[in-house]
């Protein structure tokens, strides 16, 4: 079995300070919905016990959407009875905020980022990292914190109606995650690792002036108060993030993730922006994987690691989203064998 | 003498409260409520559709710019029936059974809309059964089929095979799109057109209503 990395080299590959550093591995096994019901957990967790991953993921308990996680009924984004709400554009959550009448009630509900408990979980993590580099982690961050809050519509409305309302919005969400960023702290983790999906197939969600006069100064805030705790940020955003990566940049990123085949081109994105940052490349989890011999997903891996890699460092290496009920067992087998030995 | 260009340039910054001034007074001048449909708001989308696909504008500028062609278009729907004008084509569209995606969806509604067609929304989860009932019951010329997953896309297969089962599968082309959607997947499963975007799904679907 390969030997995970310490802390120190995966630190080197991410601030591309390496020797011939190796590529460091992270949610590699991000098993998608549907997974486990079709090979069965035992089987899913037997591979993954023969590719230990050199990064922890540590993700707190946030708080639900409509609903409390813990037993707290007022842990959670919503504010108020959803019951018979309709779904929104992702399917699973209810429109929390139909109206922004309703915004002081919704800000006077906010959920306490200092949770009793919420925790816990994290400090177990980092205690049984043996060493690792530790990512303290919580999906949505703004322009997805938003969608769900708002639904997907009403935001991409809220750009021309309400700005305002988001941009006070946004510093709020600032302002809880760094009361979650000084936790991480407290429990001991290494990076940051959150998620955005500011892209659609072909280009950004949103115009990159919508980005530069909403989003990007939160980006910067929420980086550089990481960046003050010594602490890396990552972050996943599926998508063409092309018109947004030199803005990225410029708000501190330090890991991009994943690069989605079929949107972004890595070889490009790699040549473009590999000496201002690093990425967590993600496999394809749309074609390759599922679609692909076992033979072309080492080809395929082979091609990343090529466009992508650097001696100094630069490439860490994941799925690119969830690994899909589709997708043969012998493929991810050839996968997980793939990236553990790409340098 | 008006300018109906102007309702279409409006129609592009999605200035919907001067959309709906400029089609009254197009109106009250006695323009004929189909050109002012033809050269100030199909048109306007026409341009928003094409600005999108070169990435000039991006998915909430078509929302607005939408919302501002259905403001128009609201008050020439009554002069327009009067006229006896019809829509130059019927869709029925949905995403497919088992997924709940439904932004790309909707966004390929609205282009549609824009170029002129008219469009029955399904919705989510959409059984091949009812993609194929909606035509028949709808006289559709296109049913439009999304999917964001890869487990899902493949009810596009069944949707193709219910058409036939039904009888009218020379009667309409079937259109599939989505992000795990491909050329080669739309031939694979018998679908007539596949198309990476929004606003290439319109002007296709509008080819085949010609």
């Amino acid at each position: 079995m390969r030997e995970a990395m310490t802390k120190q080299e995966v630190i080197q590959a991410i601030e591309r300070k390496g020797d011939h550093v190796r590529v460091p591995l992270f949610m590699c096994k991000w098993w998608g919905d549907g997974l486990a019901a079709k090979y069965g957990q035992e089987t899913l967790d037997a591979i993954a016990a023969k590719y230990p991953d050199d990064i922890v993921g540590a993700f707190y308990q946030d708080p639900g959407e409509a609903l409390s996680p813990n037993g707290n009924p007022r842990y959670r984004w919503g504010f108020k009875d959803y019951t018979g709400k309709e779904t929104h554009s992702i399917g699973q959550l209810c429109v929390l905020m139909d109206e922004w009448s309703e915004f002081d009630r919704f800000k006077a509900d906010f959920p306490n980022p200092n949770e009793p408990g919420a925790f816990d979980g994290v400090k177990r993590a980092v205690d049984n990292a043996g060493g690792r580099y530790v990512l303290g982690a919580w999906w949505k961050l703004f322009h997805e914190r938003f969608w769900s809050i708002r639904g997907m519509e009403n935001l991409m409305y809220d750009y021309y109606d309400a700005m305002d309302e988001l941009k006070e919005l946004g510093w709020l969400l600032v302002e809880y995650y760094k009361a979650i960023v000084d936790r991480f702290v407290d429990a001991g983790v290494d990076g940051i690792f959150t998620s955005d999906d500011l892209g659609h197939q072909q280009g950004p969600m949103m115009s990159p002036a919508v980005f530069k006069e909403l989003y990007l100064p939160l980006y910067k805030e929420i980086i550089s108060y990481v960046h003050s705790k010594g602490l890396h940020f990552f972050l996943h955003s599926c998508g063409d993030n092309t018109l947004l990566m030199d803005d990225l940049i410029e708000a501190g990123l330090d890991v991009f993730h994943p690069i989605q085949v079929g949107c972004m081109d890595f070889h490009k994105t790699a040549a473009t922006y590999g000496d201002r940052l690093s990425f967590l490349a993600g496999v394809d989890v749309q074609h390759l994987l599922p679609e692909g011999s076992t033979e072309q997903v080492r080809a395929g891996i082979a091609e990343m690691v090529r466009a992508i890699y650097t001696p100094k460092g630069g490439l860490l290496l994941a799925a690119g989203n969830g690994i899909m009920p589709d997708t043969p067992l012998e493929n991810i087998d050839a996968m997980l064998d793939a990236v553990t030995n790409a340098v | 003498m008006f300018d109906l260009n102007e309702i279409s340039l409006q129609l592009q910054k999605g200035k919907a409260k001067a959309v709906k001034e400029l089609v009254q007074k197009a109106l009250d001048e006695g323009i004929e409520p189909t050109r002012i449909l033809e050269e100030g708001l199909l048109n306007g989308m026409a341009v928003v559709g094409e600005q999108f696909k070169n990435n000039e504008i991006f998915v909430p500028e078509v929302l607005i710019a939408a919302r501002a062609m259905n403001m128009g278009t609201a008050l020439l729907k009554p002069h327009l029936a009067a006229e006896g004008a019809t829509a130059k084509g019927m869709v029925v569209i949905g995403t497919v059974k088992g997924d709940l995606h439904d932004i790309g969806k909707n966004l390929v509604k609205m282009m549609m809309e824009g170029r002129g067609l008219s469009v029955v929304d399904l919705g989510v989860d959409v059984s091949p059964e009812s993609f194929v009932q909606a035509a028949i019951d709808n006289k559709a010329n296109i049913i439009c089929c999304s999917s964001l997953l890869t487990t899902t896309m493949h009810e596009m297969k069944n949707v193709v095979e219910e058409a036939k089962r039904r009888g009218i599968r020379d009667q309409v082309k079937i259109m599939v799109g989505g992000a795990p959607v491909t050329q080669s997947f739309c031939e694979a499963i018998g679908a007539d057109c596949y198309t990476k975007d929004a606003a290439s799904a319109a002007e296709a679907a509008l080819h085949f209503c010609a």
